[in-house]
């Protein structure tokens, strides 16, 4: 018997020590994913000025070669409670024609045909992404980050009109983020967590495991690419090494997979960013990853929370992955990045010709020439 | 009782290892960007720590071939040398300047570098040196511009120079010095750093007789003002500088406020703007094994520099990153130079070669 109550004693206080080591290295894990002691340093490729501050977020761009245009959703600090116009605008990134220098910094806001559509109303615009046919067709898919909406809208684009052509939503859609094309009305999309707002996706995060999921939608059907991911937030498809890269919000990392011909996929590496990737672009000729990201994730917690309070900044970066040519390895710049001042929390980006578009969750618009673009 | 006291020390063991790993920046790591095309200068191949600016005759004094806490003398099989860059040519090449009568050649190994002009117009400089065995002194020499020689003028020890890093010009014979540390040896520093026992400060010698400023502190790169009446220090470890009142007359020094950097920042360039430009070393961690073995060509550590455009009150500063790399193309920064009105760059590192860059991109904004 005395034996057994030492044993038993002893048993107790292990697992005590073990829950209290377990418990430690948890909250440091998340102090360290917080970004302590890190702060960002301000620099630019070029000079750069703020296309737009009207609108409380600017979170979502896509690039249309053809036209030479950047579609930019407008409003996502609606979904965050703000005040504010939501929809969706272009700039015309050509610099050689004719126009002034003040209308080549302008932003043209779309008319949207909602075609009838009932919830139009709960329109909150994000992640965008674009598909060119053959035929000269452009068609946008969009993200809805209405909290009692969350769908993707799909539209095509008539000049400087947009059609409503249908919406595709989900009882499991609870966090959408971003989308990439991978052919007419075919997507891939990142929903982020299980929780969509609150405390409930606060220890969701804190507890670091994977409730996000990447989904495929083949134009009729909806099917899950790859479950339990963690965090993920932007997405980007290089289209012609088959390639999707998947940001992660709390693993501070990009994930690669190798998309199949019948789009499952296969997972390939994880890139260890240390920031957390929030919007992506890859160029299509070269394959370079474009990261728009949340340097510091406490100041990113803050900011997302208080996202009125002027005096709340929330650090900027964007980064470039050049992927050589053997495809398993990379070099990393960093082009632009800002402590909060310029702009905040950068959540979208777009390259193209010596240009760079920065958008923001809930706020400006930032437009950069890139001096150097062969060695930024 | 005994839980309790168990339980407080736990508690502080672990809050020490998570300070630690913060310390050695385990979360961070570099991106790199220049802010023009960079190139290598020819000639410091075993460090350029340091740089002065003569800008009345628009060239470099640059530092070359660095010993520090040389625990084994046999290691350091390099020379120590003074490279000379003229910034008003396109060489990229530099040019080592030979030094006569030197009261130890062999024992010759330069850290940081200040310069006065004399009333004459002669270019005198003030360096930190070292020996193979890690014994320190200022050294002063005297450039010869026609026969491009530095001549010795002499040589100060002083029990105050416990482990000289930068030295500030004052005067023909007078100087500020900083102290990096007590310890002598590898294991003594981490003792130091690990403790955050600090040993090191600020000393001023009058040309006579030296006097402490700043005791029990991490005093790394030092510099003067323009005007020469505030001086910043680099208080590497802390990853802050310090802003001092400068008094030449009262020899006194008082604090107007400290900086946090987040970085480690060594040596300090003021340009003619009056901006701040630092040679940095952003993630501790990389940079140790380097730092501690430099004649292994393998290793390499992160490098990073920054403009400080201080406000007024000099109480706060903005802060730009005019450059940035991994390591393999520049490593270990530890001096700055932004000249030509800020279009051209010059980065000096620890144990390692001289890069030019030049800035096309805008830095204010």
């Amino acid at each position: 018997m005395g034996n057994n109550a030492t044993f038993l004693h002893f048993m107790h206080r292990f697992v005590f020590w073990i829950l209290f080591a377990m418990v430690t290295c948890f909250v440091l894990r998340i102090l360290i994913v917080l970004d302590l002691n890190k702060r960002i340093y301000n620099h630019t490729p070029g000079p750069c000025r703020v296309l737009t501050e009207k609108y409380k977020g600017t979170a979502g761009l896509t690039f249309v070669e053809s036209q030479k245009r950047v579609y930019v959703t407008l409003g996502y600090g609606k979904s965050h409670n703000m005040t504010t116009k939501t929809g969706i605008a272009f700039y015309n990134t050509n610099r050689t024609d004719g126009r002034s220098q003040q209308e080549m910094h302008d932003l043209i806001e779309m008319t949207i045909n909602w075609n009838g559509y009932e919830h139009q109303n709960l329109f909150i615009p994000t992640g965008i992404d674009s598909f060119a046919s053959s035929n000269g067709r452009i068609l946008l898919y969009v993200i809805n980050a209405h909290p009692d909406h969350e769908c993707i809208h799909f539209f095509q684009v008539d000049n400087q009109k947009l059609n409503h052509r249908k919406s595709v939503c989900d009882s499991s859609f609870t966090s959408l983020q971003d989308l990439t094309v991978v052919g007419p009305d075919r997507i891939f999309f990142t929903n982020m967590a299980a929780f969509g707002r609150g405390w409930a996706q606060v220890v969701e995060f804190a507890l670091q495991t994977g409730q996000g999921v990447v989904y495929y939608y083949d134009g009729s059907k909806l099917s899950i690419a790859a479950p339990t991911v963690n965090a993920p937030t932007g997405i980007g498809y290089d289209s012609k090494r088959r390639i999707l890269y998947v940001g992660s919000l709390i693993r501070e990392s990009l994930l690669a997979y190798k998309v199949a011909k019948d789009m499952s996929l296969d997972s390939m590496y994880e890139m260890m960013l240390l920031t957390s990737p929030i919007g992506l672009f890859v160029e299509s000729k070269s394959g370079d990853v474009w990261i728009a990201a949340h340097p510091v994730l406490h100041e990113s917690a803050w900011h997302y929370s208080n996202p009125e309070r002027k005096n709340v900044h929330s650090s900027s970066q964007v980064l470039r992955i050049r992927i050589q040519e053997e495809g398993n390895s990379w070099v990393t710049t960093e082009p632009y990045a800002n402590d909060g001042a310029t702009i905040s929390a950068s959540s979208a980006i777009v390259y193209t010709d010596d240009q760079m578009i920065i958008g923001s969750s809930f706020g400006r618009l930032l437009h950069c020439d890139l001096t150097n673009s062969h060695i930024t | 009782m005994l839980k309790i006291v168990l339980v407080v020390l736990l508690a502080f063991l672990v809050q020490y290892v998570f300070k630690t790993l913060l310390m050695f920046d385990v979360h961070k790591r570099i991106y790199n960007h220049r802010p023009g095309q960079c190139r290598k200068i020819e000639g410091p191949v075993h460090g350029s720590e340091d740089i002065t600016i003569v800008d009345e005759k628009n060239i470099a004094f640059i530092t070359s071939g660095l010993v520090y806490l040389n625990d084994d003398p046999s290691r350091a099989t390099w020379k120590g040398q003074i490279f000379l860059y003229d910034l008003t040519k396109r060489t990229y090449k530099a040019e080592s300047i030979p030094i006569l009568n030197l009261e130890d050649e062999e024992g010759f190994h330069p850290h940081g570098i200040s310069h006065w002009i004399k009333k004459d117009g002669t270019i005198r400089l003030f360096m930190v040196v070292h020996s193979k065995v890690f014994k320190h002194s200022i050294v002063i020499l005297d450039f010869d511009e026609t026969k491009r020689q530095l001549n010795h003028v002499r040589t100060v020890r002083d029990e105050k120079f416990v482990r000289p890093n930068d030295v500030v010009a004052t005067g023909d014979e007078s100087f500020l010095v900083s102290n990096d540390g007590g310890a002598q040896t590898v294991l003594g520093n981490a003792v130091e750093m690990f403790t955050g026992f600090w040993k090191g400060g600020l000393v001023y010698y009058d040309g006579k007789i030296s006097q402490y400023l700043l005791e029990n502190t991490v005093a790394n790169g030092i510099i003067l003002s323009r005007d020469r009446k505030t001086l910043f220090v680099s208080h590497i470890n802390q990853e802050t500088i310090g802003v001092f009142a400068w008094d030449q007359k009262k020899i006194s020094i008082k604090k107007l406020s400290e900086i946090e950097t987040l970085t480690g920042c060594d040596n300090f360039y003021i340009d003619k703007q009056d901006n701040l430009w630092s040679g940095c070393h952003p993630i501790l961690k990389d940079a140790v094994g380097h730092l501690g073995d430099a004649g292994d060509q393998s290793l390499f550590a992160p490098s990073q520099v920054l403009r400080f455009k201080f406000s007024k009150d000099l109480k706060s500063a903005e802060m730009v990153e005019v450059f940035s790399d991994d390591g393999r193309f520049t490593s270990a920064s530890a001096i700055a130079v932004g000249f030509d009105d800020g279009k051209q760059l010059l980065i000096g590192t620890v144990f390692r070669d001289l890069t030019h860059c030049d800035i096309d991109v805008p830095l204010d904004f």
